[in-house]
């Protein structure tokens, strides 16, 4: 099967709790207020440029299905000097997403990376962000590398850690949520909230 | 790059760093060609954009470009990017003649960023294949520590190969260079 084309619009993705929404005029401006929330996310590293299209994937705002909410983003773009890997970044407001939406939205937009193109997935995680690191050792997943003290953030050296998967890791790895978001299990996903 | 002569930048034991300039194009360009160092840095097909290339890092914060010599003889060169300004760490670009032989070489170029930047951290990302072993040895002679591997990340000639990461912080520097070789303390 051949890639889909870069170029090829996306439509919206729609999942049981998040509907993943190309950025547009439309939605711009909740785009800017979850980036101005985003800046003051530790977790996030701070503001950061971000280029103009992502290479597999475009800019998508992930919107909570009940409320109709933007509550985070998602984005993508091809990682510097290594064709064909795709790196993700993803936020989820704290205040207005809750646990099972990033995973949720992931599951919607990673699938779409590999169809156009990507032929593997990279992502970074700063040492200290608990809920990541969490959640990626509770399925025994080490990070593949931790870059010592790379990342200065809010006053201190932090490792950042790095993994990566290939499109049949992937669907490894995210099989193991597959059943908790299809039954729609907050607690499973590590928050007591209804 | 310049047309003046090359001062040093350092010397140790025979070895001598110097600015990188056009008259050691040539050299440059063939040493990219020998060995694994093609697997190290990717230079554009003709001389000219290699020149270009060169420019361009050479513009970059913080960098020097460097070639190194044993008794006169260029045997490596060395170059930074990627350099980060606020999380003071650089991607080191370097590759030798023989880099079985290159420890004291490599250290003076860390030695030398160490000295004139305040960066924190020092790192090197090269597919991890047979060719590229002998420059896993050279970093970790040099103090540089493994810090895991990027996998299937870089494809050569059609098949995905795992990257090596490796890195060196000031404290490694320190601490290496303390016991081995006083000399390069900073």
């Amino acid at each position: 099967m051949n890639p889909s084309s870069a170029a090829e619009p996306v439509p919206d993705l729609r999942g049981r709790w998040v509907t993943l929404e190309p950025v547009s005029s439309a939605n711009l401006p909740e785009l800017d207020a979850l980036d101005a929330r985003r800046a003051l996310v530790p977790e996030m590293g701070g503001v950061r440029a971000r280029s103009a299209g992502g290479r597999f994937g475009p800019l998508m705002l992930i919107r909570e299905n009940q409320s109709g909410a933007a509550v985070g983003t998602l984005e993508s773009d091809e990682m510097t000097g290594y064709p064909g890997v795709a790196v993700l970044v993803v936020f989820a407001d704290p205040e207005r997403s809750r646990p099972g939406y990033a995973m949720e939205a992931c599951g919607l937009y990673i699938p779409m990376l590999f169809q156009r193109g990507a032929e593997i997935l990279h992502f970074e995680v700063l040492s200290f962000n608990r809920q990541m690191t969490r959640l990626l050792g509770r399925s025994h997943r080490p990070p593949d590398v931790r870059m010592r003290r790379h990342a200065y953030i809010g006053g201190h050296f932090w490792d950042l850690l790095m993994y990566g998967f290939d499109r049949q890791e992937w669907e490894a790895w995210f099989g193991r949520f597959r059943l908790v978001l299809e039954r729609g299990s907050f607690a499973a996903l590590g928050s007591g909230r209804p | 790059m310049t047309l003046a002569p090359a001062p040093s930048l350092l010397e140790l034991d025979g070895y001598r760093l110097h600015r990188m300039a056009n008259a050691d194009l040539p050299f440059v360009l063939e040493l990219q060609r020998k060995g694994a160092n093609r697997l190290l840095v990717d230079f554009p097909a003709s001389a000219e954009d290699s020149l270009a290339f060169l420019q361009g890092l050479e513009k970059q914060p913080w960098t020097v470009l460097m070639v190194a010599e044993a008794a006169g003889v260029p045997i490596g060169a060395a170059a930074t990017g990627l350099t980060n300004l606020v999380s003071l760490n650089t991607f080191l670009l370097a590759m030798f003649v023989d880099p079985g032989a290159a420890s004291i070489p490599l250290a003076l170029v860390t030695r030398h960023l160490f000295w004139n930047f305040p960066l924190e951290r020092i790192y090197v990302q090269f597919p991890l294949l047979e060719e590229t072993r002998p420059y896993g040895q050279l970093y970790e002679s040099a103090g540089f520590q493994r810090e895991g591997v990027m996998r299937k990340h870089q494809a050569i000639g059609g098949q995905r190969h795992d990257v090596v990461v490796l890195g060196l912080l000031r404290s490694d520097f320190d601490r290496w260079w303390a016991d081995r070789d006083p000399r390069l303390a900073l």
